[in-house]
């Protein structure tokens, strides 16, 4: 396992509906920002390849797909996480109330090896709006009473910060990833690919 | 569970609205709680069949609700940690939810939630608190399927996957070995039952003559598919003058041995034929299964035909959600309705703030639809009845692992014991933690029998490998080590492990007991045709009438095509982020042979070596990958 494998990460982004998750997705992945809001509808997941610390690694940002509207994530999404990214709308005090539950959710339903370790990044989006309701004070508390995950205060819309969450991002999802790495014993995992070329009719029953 | 406090903390919380710095162009009206006030098709359960159809309607456009009055997703395809078994929620039927009115042209009637879960019983066979503690201080590890399935590489639903490239969201394992024990009087004997050429011939437990008419059979079972396509396609294909041999028949013209055919039997066998009596139903059919279990040999590089789903099969169902909802498909469990009413051109029912219109709608296996007031001869019903079994074991396997199994295979044992299929699985399969091993049983009652609880029935057949009362001298070490490094020879030398010494067996832990009815009323899926409006609009049933996995798939096909019979059954959907997602399957092959290590899942390796079993089969070796 030691050798020269390629590295996926999985993250994923939690938090109310209209706090910008698929925005900041797209803001870090495409750099592109529509202002105009539309449930999630076609966000599935991004993939970007970074550097953290020499090594190239290949992080692959899941969206909720618009299934967090109404409470209705399945456990299949959070399977498998390398590191969740916490998302509050700095003008929405409702969606800053909403992080302990978010949180208590991943840890339940991902229910990771090391839960007091497992990395979370804390975002508060849209600090470009005038109406500021969170105060940074407050998103920093919050953030350093559970384990002091990194606060990172962002605007997918004018790109402020974004690239610099998801660097760290990157950095605490791989350093989970080590970890694991020493218990992995699961190598034969497979991914049934596109082999339609191969599908011959005598084969198919349908 | 912990729904139910997110759902407090959450309900509060405007839905998706409009703020300041967004603006909703999406033109349809929407109600209060931000849900569309009209769509094309309402979906209503979330197993496997309904899954399906959700992505396949979303994917082409069409917009979906899709609800469940349950928390989880799956249905009879759900999947349950420890804790969540344990308080049985699968039993529960939320109680305001069990029945929805429908109020239709000419008629009224209901849909009522059945529950296919009977005579559950939980039993601690350790029931020190240490040993329950360091169970329970795990319990999220667990993934406990209600209904394991196994999947062979070559059904249908892994084409679906395929096609439809949801299989991105997904991961399987191979099921490293079958096994199975020998007919009385040796059935406290288990054996391997070879998968390969060189399974066969190193087998040290079949004789030259054996392996020789084995070979014979297997090339007996395969030949229509391969010589005689061409003239059974003329006909209908189960007409075809090859194809039309039984197994029975195969078997006489090979010459195979008793102890042969029944290991040949046991490896084919699926549910379904264990629904009538041995022998009558090794007939055309099972002969078509086996082809399909061989043509599943080694597609996917595996040992034997079966993929097993990593986190257990819901994940299946959640995927096709996924896809639905990446399109749009709009998911709410918890929720039900309580009145359906059919109007012009469709359905029309209340949410707790809005009237929401649909066109067609789709309910689940689980709900049953009663008609009254026209003419509705009542159909075939159609059910059957599993008993299941869930055991959480310590103390190494059931069947050592010889050596060849002792690298990385080591993980899912499939065991076809005295008619009952046991799916053993260690930690690897991430559906038990490290230490225990979770055994899924499953075996047929048929309709004659009483249906009564099925504890005694399994403790009785599995009392000759397992140990299900507490003994003082119980080796509690993991076996696995002791049996292995002492033994070389074959599996079938190593017998100590099933004879005698009661201390070798592995110690059940909690075992918990149930049976699993499928009832359908009506074969057919079409519930109610609602054609007051300028076309038909419908309610359509997923019920199936079997457990039998491409009855799922071929439902929802059907069902997809009655409602949109134009349009292409889950086209590939692209991958968002990958420009050249359409030369993706070059890419992938590539990637993972480079990166493939180990001689074990090596594609060419591995095809070669079951190229007797499957001899048109090389070409697609290239279709694993390492995670």
């Amino acid at each position: 396992m030691a050798t020269r494998k390629k590295v996926l990460l999985k993250v994923i982004i939690l938090g109310d509906s209209g706090v910008g998750k698929t925005s900041l997705m797209n803001q870090y992945v495409n750099k592109k920002f529509s202002n105009q809001y539309k449930a999630t509808i076609g966000a599935d997941f991004l993939t970007k390849e970074v550097m953290v610390d020499d090594r190239i690694v290949t992080m692959q940002i899941w969206d909720t797909a618009g299934q967090e509207r109404f409470q209705s994530l399945g456990v299949a999404f959070y399977r498998g996480a390398d590191c969740c990214v916490l998302v509050f709308d700095v003008s929405a005090p409702n969606t800053f109330k909403s992080l302990d539950s978010w949180r208590d959710e991943f840890l339940i339903q991902a229910s990771p090896r090391d839960p007091e370790n497992f990395p979370f990044v804390l975002v508060g989006n849209k600090v470009d709006l005038d109406n500021r309701a969170v105060p940074q004070k407050r998103g920093q508390q919050w953030a350093q009473s559970k384990n002091n995950m990194p606060y990172f205060e962002t605007s997918a819309k004018e790109g402020i910060n974004v690239e610099q969450a998801f660097q760290t991002i990157a950095k605490n999802a791989l350093a989970q990833e080590t970890e694991v790495d020493i218990y992995n014993e699961f190598p034969d995992h497979i991914t049934i690919n596109n082999d339609t070329r191969n599908v011959r009719s005598d084969n198919c029953s349908c | 569970m912990s729904s139910d406090k997110m759902t407090s903390e959450i309900d509060s919380q405007p839905g998706p609205e409009v703020n300041n710095s967004s603006e909703d162009i999406n033109e349809t009206p929407r109600g209060d709680d931000g849900l569309p006030k009209t769509f094309d098709v309402l979906i209503i359960g979330t197993g496997v069949t309904e899954s399906i159809l959700s992505a396949a309607v979303s994917r082409n456009g069409h917009s979906v609700l899709h609800l469940d009055p349950r928390e989880y997703y799956g249905g009879s395809w759900a999947t349950f940690s420890l804790d969540q078994w344990m308080s049985k929620s699968f039993l529960e039927v939320p109680a305001e939810a069990t029945v929805s009115d429908l109020f239709l042209e000419d008629s009224k009637g209901t849909l009522t939630w059945k529950n296919n879960v009977d005579q559950f019983e939980q039993v601690w066979y350790m029931k020190d608190e240490e040993t329950k503690g360091q169970l329970m201080s795990q319990r999220r590890r667990f993934n406990i399927d209600l209904m394991p399935r196994l999947i062979a590489a070559r059904e249908d639903i892994i084409q679906v996957l395929i096609t439809s490239n949801v299989s991105r969201y997904l991961e399987f394992l191979k099921i490293s070995r079958l096994l199975t024990n020998l007919p009385p009087p040796n059935e406290h004997l288990i054996e391997s039952i070879p998968l390969s050429r060189a399974d066969i011939f190193t087998s040290k437990s079949l004789s030259l003559v054996e392996k020789r008419s084995l070979v014979k059979l297997i090339e007996a079972v395969l030949q229509p598919t391969s010589s005689t396509q061409d003239a059974a396609q003329e006909h209908t294909p189960e007409e075809g003058e090859a194809v039309s041999e039984t197994f029975e028949d195969l078997v006489k013209k090979t010459k195979v041995p008793d102890k042969l055919k029944h290991m040949v039997k046991s490896s084919f066998t699926t549910l379904e034929d264990g629904f009538s009596p041995d022998g009558s139903s090794f007939n055309v059919e099972f002969c078509s299964r086996c082809r399909l279990f061989l043509n599943s040999i080694g597609r996917y590089g595996n040992q034997t035909p079966f993929l097993w789903t990593i986190y257990g099969i819901s994940e299946i169902c959640q995927a096709f959600c996924r896809l639905s909802a990446v399109y749009g498909g709009i998911f709410i469990l918890k929720r039900h309705l309580s009145r359906i009413e059919a109007q012009e051109d469709g359905f029309v029912f209340q949410t707790e703030q809005d009237e929401v219109k649909v066109k067609h709608i789709i309910v689940g296996p689980d709900m049953q639809c009663d008609i009254v007031g026209k003419d509705r001869s009542k159909k075939e019903q159609a059910s059957i009845t599993v008993g299941r079994a869930v055991l959480i074991t310590k103390g190494g396997s059931i069947k050592a692992p010889d050596e060849n199994s002792k690298q990385k295979g080591d993980g899912i044992f499939v065991y076809r014991l005295s008619g009952m299929e046991v799916i053993e699985m260690n930690h690897i399969s991430q559906a038990v933690p490290k230490d225990y091993r979770l055994l899924q049983v499953t075996f047929p009652i048929p309709d004659t029998e009483i249906k009564q609880p099925c504890r005694s029935t399994v403790e009785t057949l599995l009392s000759p490998f397992l140990l299900f009362r507490k003994h003082t001298d119980q080796c509690m070490d993991d076996s696995d080590e002791t049996i292995s490094s002492s033994g070389t020879q074959c599996c079938s030398d190593d017998s100590s492990t099933t004879t005698g010494q009661s201390n070798m067996k592995p110690q059940v832990i909690y075992g918990s007991y149930f049976n699993l009815t499928y009832s359908c009323d009506s074969l057919f899926s079409e519930l109610y045709k609602n054609s007051s409006g300028d076309s038909n609009s419908y309610i359509m049933s997923c019920g199936i009438e079997s457990a039998e996995l491409s009855k799922y798939v071929s439902k929802a096909k059907s069902i997809f095509s009655t409602l949109y019979p134009e349009e292409e059954f889950l086209p590939k959907a692209p991958d968002c982020d990958e420009p050249d997602a359409v030369n993706g399957d070059d890419i992938d092959i590539s990637e993972f042979s480079s990166t493939n290590e180990d001689p074990a899942v090596n594609p060419e390796g591995e095809n070669n070596d079951a190229a007797v079993m499957n001899p048109n089969d090389n070409a697609d070796g290239g279709a694993i990958g390492e995670e």
